[in-house]
């Protein structure tokens, strides 16, 4: 069986908050006869102790099924930004539809020899090639 | 006649892609709903996350007896406990982390799903509208041409967005169940079951120090009114918690459902599956924010 950092560290963890419960319970129980001050301020104390050490456990249990799913989480990252990646394509491919749709009247335009025709449909042209962003240069 | 023709041809294609566009827009709806609901769950984990080091610290409270009108963060003999709680909350911000890498993972894909593939045809149709009318063609035939190219876009950026949502969807599958389940076990096993878990024990140990058998009976009472408030408040916490973990084992399995069975299911039949996911995901979320 395969060594799982993460559940030797709770094992380790509850072990330790058990046993602090178990003084707890000695201390307050009212079972020990005629304790000193000292002597219940010892257990206390001890309970306190074993209580850190269950805390210590906890942070190293939550470390180590932390390190357990790294590679997982660094897949999920990629898949990620090549989703926002698709994403701004599905919108240039849409706005290179329209300006294509606009850059085949303009020829259409240019062919008629018609001034105003030209113009206007370079008008078009011109807004749907801003649009897509294919005058950006770059 | 050529012209009845053409426009049979022109209406089949249009007919075509408003059904191919209609069925895309079902999936997408579906799966959109359900990422969305998912990008909600987790951020409602963030509360609880951060709660583990609060716990911690309210158990070293604890240990001061009531009436020394002390807190754990005045005693120099505290620190290394502090530490310890101090090392936790680093921890369990990494936890935080992991859900918003989780988070961000369904809200993209959210939006890739829920991409406007009807707006875009609808742009390109107005579009190709202006520009044939700048060419001085009739009204019909630029409502025609319009209408294709519309339509034509739509079914296009439809298209790449279901074959990319696929694929999404299926690179991941095995990492989503295991991101999830990681965070089921800190909460789970390091935050119920031995943070709130201690710090119930260590409240009622304080309460119990306190008492001495002399009270009043209205002390007595109060005492024990006083100690049911602090066990309720950390029973609410452990409560949404709970749900909390519920919410991760439906998404955990509502998403490998879909990735599953994304490319083989007809668009109404992968709603219908996701369906419950979302119906106990949504009703699950109140209840993880309820204590926090």
């Amino acid at each position: 069986m395969a060594f799982d950092p993460a559940d030797e560290a709770n094992q380790l963890a509850n072990l330790f908050y058990s046993l602090s419960q178990a003084t707890d319970d000695l201390r307050l129980g009212g079972t020990l006869v005629a304790p000193s001050v000292d002597d219940l301020a010892s257990l206390k104390d001890q309970a306190d102790r074993l209580d850190n050490c269950g805390h210590s456990f906890t942070a190293q249990a939550i470390g180590a099924t932390l390190a357990n799913i790294q590679d997982d989480l660094a897949n999920i990252k990629n898949v990620t930004a090549d989703a926002k990646a698709q994403l701004g394509k599905l919108t240039d491919v849409s706005k290179a539809i329209a300006a294509a749709t606009a850059g085949v009247a303009l020829g259409l335009a240019i062919t008629s020899g018609n001034p105003a025709t030209i113009l206007a449909a370079t008008g078009a042209f011109a807004t749907a090639v801003a649009g897509s962003g294919a005058g950006a240069g770059g | 006649m050529p012209q009845p023709c053409t426009r049979s041809r022109i209406l089949l294609i249009c007919v075509s892609a408003v059904v191919l566009l209609l069925a895309g827009c079902v999936t997408a709806t579906a799966v959109s709903t359900f990422c969305a609901s998912a990008a909600t769950t987790l951020a409602s984990a963030k509360p609880i996350f951060s709660d583990m080091k609060a716990s911690c610290l309210r158990e070293l409270d604890a240990r001061e007896p009531i009436g020394s009108y002390k807190t754990s963060a005045n005693d120099p003999k505290m620190a290394p406990s502090i530490a310890n709680c101090n090392a936790i909350g680093t921890q369990a911000e990494g936890a935080t982390a992991a859900a918003a890498i989780l988070s961000d993972y369904f809200s993209a894909i959210n939006a890739l799903a829920s991409f406007g593939t009807a707006k875009a045809g609808s742009d390109a149709q107005t579009l190709a509208t202006k520009t044939t009318a700048a060419l001085g063609s009739g009204s019909a035939a630029q409502t025609a041409i319009g209408s294709m190219v519309g339509d034509l876009t739509s079914v296009f950026t439809s298209g790449y967005q279901l074959k990319k949502l696929e694929s999404d969807l299926t690179r991941v599958s095995g990492n989503i169940t295991a991101v999830s389940n990681g965070l089921v076990s800190i909460i789970q096993k390091n935050y119920i079951d031995q943070l709130l878990m201690d710090e119930e024990n260590k409240t009622a140990a304080r309460y119990k120090e306190f008492y001495k058998p002399s009270f009043s009976p209205e002390a007595q009472v109060m005492l024990e009114d006083r100690w049911k408030t602090d066990a309720a408040a950390i029973q609410a916490k452990r409560a949404s918690a709970m749900s909390l973990i519920s919410a991760l084992q439906a998404l955990s399995k509502g998403f490998a459902d879909m990735a599953t069975n994304a490319h083989k299911l007809k668009s109404k039949e992968l709603s219908g599956l996701l369906a419950p996911y979302v119906t106990q995901v949504q009703t699950l979320i109140p209840q993880i924010q309820k204590a926090f």
